[in-house]
């Protein structure tokens, strides 16, 4: 007989966070395959260690909460969120191990600080000689943001659990909002069947740009492979240290240009154009967005540093600037500069341009980060509704509209929540750039590293090294957390927490 | 419930759907390279 336990809330969630890491663990059989493949047998053993612990815990996870999901399985949007929330936090230390035992990190917040950037496709990094890491690190660190730009419970949902009344709740807790198909499993499976056709043909095309530039074969698939990750995913990871720069070459730039967009829109726009509506892409409010935010960036950056003649050709402000600006909009953060450069070249208007692209961001249910496209187009739509009501007559009534794949009724609801989440965003901007001050760093600086880290964006101006101060690397670990699971899931993890902690004080 | 199904027709439509996305994300780079071309010939 299955006994039930006290506590269905824990017991779900204990159940639900053991499976998804689970699924993320098994995942350390790849970089430890790879290693292998390659000779690399310390590192085989570093990743089976890893994989032991985080096994082991998913396992006990699992197992403590399997007879409350049995007898009290019905899922609450609380459980949905805190599940999703709670899976990246605990995954953040259990994919950190990899990183520890390679000898790279000095620190396991350094460690941690790492996964997370990962994760949330943010893209700095404190791990130490990039360039002479090995090739299952490598792998694992483009793995982790790949996956994480999917996200790890549209991972477990499409191959793990079955379909289940309530799944829907995990997906949106994950920060990720349109049912493509009505099922919750297909619309998973579809956001990785089309994640993996691009990785197909993002590695192929890389990989031929690779051998063109002088790659060697195994390099220019591994290096196609890895910047195709770190580019879909909206990442901006790469394997050494120079980071675009490395391979010095136009065509791998503009082929890396194409995925990183496409990285950063939409799944239902995907899925839409995919499945024959091809001028969607014009149609739709966030593309329009990205479109004016990019352009306005771009022209704004290039005429800055045209004037200042720092870059005067045509080549140069496009692999220069406008590569860093749509790379920053995408929330990418491939850098064809170096980060000082961005101080010491590009002086206040480009910085102030690239800064505010940072902030904008990519599409909502996409891989990228900031206050989404979609969210900035709605609040400057409702903007204009106002004036328009404010300039007819009183007594005409309007229903506004938004093309979101289809028309949409631009009601308050939806405004309020969009005005809603841009502002705490803006509050944890505000609050990592006060943070960055307070340590001395110059304002500016601040400003650019905030809205990068916030941005889930990744270009940096240096400020973040694992020389900064401890409260400074926390703090972005939470903005990046924070950032990507757009709030409303951490905030339910607190809250459930908080209950708990309640519960068990009016206990003792 | 609806499984994915392969079928010849379908894989044809989806590459030619991706093939779009791919057109549209060329259209726009090649339009990007433009704005710089521009900038770089206004005497500033």
């Amino acid at each position: 007989m299955v006994k039930e336990i006290k506590h269905p809330t824990l017991g779900i969630i204990s159940y639900y966070t053991g499976y998804i890491i689970v699924g993320m663990s098994l995942f350390m059989i790849l970089p430890a395959s790879a290693s292998a493949l390659f000779r690399e047998w310390n590192v085989v053993l570093d990743f089976l260690i890893s994989l032991f612990i985080s096994l082991s815990l998913g396992m006990v996870l699992v197992l403590f909460g399997r007879n409350t999901r049995l007898h009290n399985g019905r899922l609450m949007w609380k459980h949905g969120f805190v599940v999703a929330s709670l899976s990246w936090f605990v995954l953040m230390f259990l994919c950190a191990i990899p990183y520890l035992l390679s000898g790279h990190m000095n620190s396991l917040l350094d460690a941690t600080f790492d996964v997370m950037s990962g994760f949330t496709t943010t893209g700095v990094f404190l791990l130490q000689d990039l360039d002479h890491i090995s090739i299952g690190l490598n792998l694992w660190r483009h793995m982790l943001t790949f996956i994480g730009g999917q996200g790890m419970v549209v991972l477990a949902l499409s191959f793990l659990v079955r379909e289940m009344a309530g799944a829907y709740k995990f997906y949106v807790g994950e920060g990720k909002d349109v049912a493509l198909v009505p099922n919750v499993r297909g619309t998973t499976q579809i956001i990785w069947i089309i994640s993996m056709v691009y990785l197909f043909i993002g590695t192929s095309t890389l990989f031929i740009t690779g051998l063109l530039i002088g790659l060697n074969p195994t390099n220019a698939f591994l290096h196609g492979l890895f910047m195709f990750m770190a580019g879909w995913s909206t990442g901006g990871f790469a394997p050494n240290q120079q980071n675009i720069m490395f391979y010095h070459s136009f065509s791998f730039e503009v082929v890396s240009i194409l995925f990183f967009i496409l990285g950063s829109m939409n799944f239902g726009l995907h899925y839409a154009i995919i499945k024959g509506k091809k001028m969607e892409f014009l149609k739709n409010i966030e593309i329009q967005s990205f479109l004016i935010t990019s352009l306005t960036g771009s022209a704004i950056a290039a005429v800055a540093l045209a004037k200042s003649g720092l870059y005067s050709d045509s080549v140069a402000l496009f692999r220069r600037v406008v590569f860093n600006i749509v790379s920053a909009n995408t929330t990418t953060g491939f850098g064809t500069v170096f980060a000082r450069q961005f101080i010491l070249e590009w002086g206040p208007l480009g910085m102030l341009a690239i800064t505010l692209v940072m902030l904008v961001g990519g599409s909502a249910c996409s891989t990228a980060g900031g206050f989404k496209g979609l969210r900035v187009g709605i609040v400057v739509k409702a903007f204009f509704a106002d004036m328009r009501k404010l300039l007819t007559s009183e007594r005409r009534v309007k229903i506004e509209k938004y093309h979101h794949i289809k028309d949409m009724v631009l009601d308050d609801a939806v405004v309020r929540t969009s005005s809603t989440i841009i502002f705490l965003y803006l509050l944890m901007f505000t609050g990592a750039t006060m943070l960055g001050a307070y340590f001395g760093y110059p304002v500016v600086d601040s400003m650019f590293e905030a809205a990068s880290i916030s941005g889930n964006v990744g270009l940096s101006i240096g400020i973040t090294a694992t020389t900064m101060p401890s409260a400074m690397k926390i703090y972005y670990i939470f903005a990046m957390y924070l950032g990507r699971l757009e709030f409303l899931s951490v905030f339910a993890l607190i809250g459930v927490m908080a209950q708990g902690v309640k519960t068990w004080l009016k206990r003792a | 419930m609806k499984r994915f199904n392969f079928n010849r027709a379908t894989f044809k439509s989806d590459a030619v759907g991706y093939a779009s996305e791919i057109g549209w994300m060329v259209l726009y780079t090649i339009a990007l390279f433009l704005l710089s071309w521009i900038i770089s010939v206004i005497p500033w």
